[in-house]
C-alpha cells in the first residue's frame, strides 16, 4: 500500500473503530502516514458520540427551565409597567425645572432681583419681607 | 397537511407560541445534542449545554428573519455555546499528560494506532483522548469538529462560526498543526 491510498482510505472512515491490518501496517512502516492516523484518530476518539439523543424528556425539561427563566422577567416587567408613569412625571418635572431656570435671565444676581422688585408684584411682596401683604387680596397690593 | 416550516414556526415562537417553538425543539433537538456532545464527553454536560443552546433560541428567535435557512442559523447559536462552555474548562496538555496514568496511556497509543480494544480499554481512551482535546483552542476545536467529524464545508463551517471562508481556511490550518502536535506528544507505549 503507498501513502496516496492510505490516505484515501484513511479520509473515507471518520469513526475511530479498528484499522484493518493492512492499514495499521502502513502507518506503522511509515511516520508521516503514522503521524496522520494518530492525528485523525485523536480527534475522533476524544470527539466520541455515545448518545445520538438527549435523554427522553429533554422538551419537558427545556420548558420548565425556560418558565422558570420567564417568570422573573414578568414579574420585573410588572414592575417596570407599574413604575414607567412614575419615571416619566418625575422626568418631566425635571425637564420644566430645568426649563424654567434657564428661562430666567441669568445674569447677575442683584439685577434679577431688581427686576423682580421693579415689575413683577409677587415678587416684590416676597421681597419686601412681609408675608401678610402676600396673602391680602391683589387690590390691595402696590403696584 | 403539509409539515409547517422552520421559517413559520420561528415567526410562531417569535410571537410566543411556546407551541411552535416545542415543535422546533423536537426537531432539532437530536442535530443540537449530536454536535454539543462531540465536545462533551458527559451526556449530562452535553445536555446542559443543548439546553442553553435553546434557551438563547427561545431568547433570540425574534430576530430571525428568515433570509438564511433555520439550522445555519442555528447552529450559528451552537456553535458559539459550544466555543464559551470549552473556554471555561480550557486545560494544558502538559498536566493531562502529566496526570496520564500507565494503563489508559497504553490504551490511548494502541486505539490512536487503530488497535481493537475492549470495551472499557476503548472507553479509558476515549476519556484520556477527551481531556488531551481540551488543551486545544476552542476555536480550533469547533472547526476541526465540524469540517473533519461533521463532513461541514468550508462555506458551511463559515456560517456556522459568524466568520469568513478564507479565515476559517486559515484557522483550520492552524488546528490541524496544533493537533498534531497533541498527536505527537502522546507518549509512545506500544
Amino acid at each position: 500500500m503507498d501513502c496516496r491510498a492510505f490516505l484515501e482510505a484513511l479520509g473515507r472512515g471518520r469513526d475511530a473503530g479498528p484499522l484493518p491490518v493492512e492499514l495499521r501496517q502502513h502507518a506503522e512502516s511509515c511516520r508521516s502516514c503514522g503521524l496522520e492516523l494518530r492525528t485523525r484518530r485523536l480527534l475522533a476518539l476524544g470527539s466520541h458520540v455515545s448518545a445520538e439523543a438527549p435523554r427522553a424528556g429533554f422538551a419537558g425539561r427545556l420548558r420548565a427551565r425556560l418558565q422558570a427563566e420567564v417568570r422573573p422577567a414578568e414579574w420585573y416587567d410588572a414592575i417596570g409597567r407599574m413604575a414607567r408613569p412614575a419615571f416619566g412625571l418625575a422626568a418631566a418635572a425635571a425637564l420644566l425645572t430645568v426649563g424654567l431656570y434657564s428661562a430666567v435671565p441669568s445674569g447677575a444676581g442683584p439685577d434679577d432681583l431688581t427686576f423682580l422688585a421693579e415689575r413683577d408684584p409677587v415678587g416684590s411682596l416676597l421681597l419686601s419681607g412681609s408675608p401678610i401683604d402676600v396673602l391680602a387680596p391683589a387690590e390691595r397690593a402696590p403696584r | 397537511m403539509d409539515e409547517p416550516t422552520d421559517r413559520d414556526l420561528a415567526a410562531k415562537a417569535a410571537a410566543g407560541e411556546t407551541a411552535a417553538f416545542d415543535v422546533l425543539v423536537e426537531r432539532w433537538q437530536g442535530r443540537v445534542f449530536r454536535l454539543v456532545h462531540r465536545f462533551f464527553r458527559n451526556p449530562a454536560d452535553a445536555e446542559d449545554v443543548a439546553q442553553d443552546v435553546f434557551v438563547k433560541v427561545w431568547r433570540a428567535v425574534g430576530g430571525y428573519r428568515g433570509v438564511a435557512p433555520f439550522e445555519h442559523w442555528l447552529l450559528r447559536i451552537a456553535t458559539h455555546a459550544c466555543y464559551d462552555a470549552l473556554r471555561q474548562r480550557r486545560r494544558r496538555s502538559e498536566t493531562v499528560l502529566a496526570q496520564l496514568a500507565e494503563d489508559p496511556g497504553r490504551w490511548l497509543d494502541a486505539a490512536l494506532l487503530g488497535a481493537s480494544l475492549e470495551a472499557a480499554r476503548a472507553e479509558d481512551a476515549r476519556r484520556v483522548a477527551a481531556n488531551l482535546l481540551e488543551a486545544l483552542h476552542p476555536k480550533d476545536r469547533v472547526v476541526l469538529v465540524l469540517m473533519d467529524l461533521e463532513g461541514m464545508s468550508t462555506e458551511d463551517v463559515a456560517k456556522a462560526t459568524g466568520s469568513t471562508r478564507g479565515a476559517v481556511k486559515i484557522r483550520a490550518m492552524r488546528a490541524r498543526r496544533a493537533l498534531r502536535r497533541l498527536a505527537e506528544s502522546v507518549p509512545r507505549r506500544t
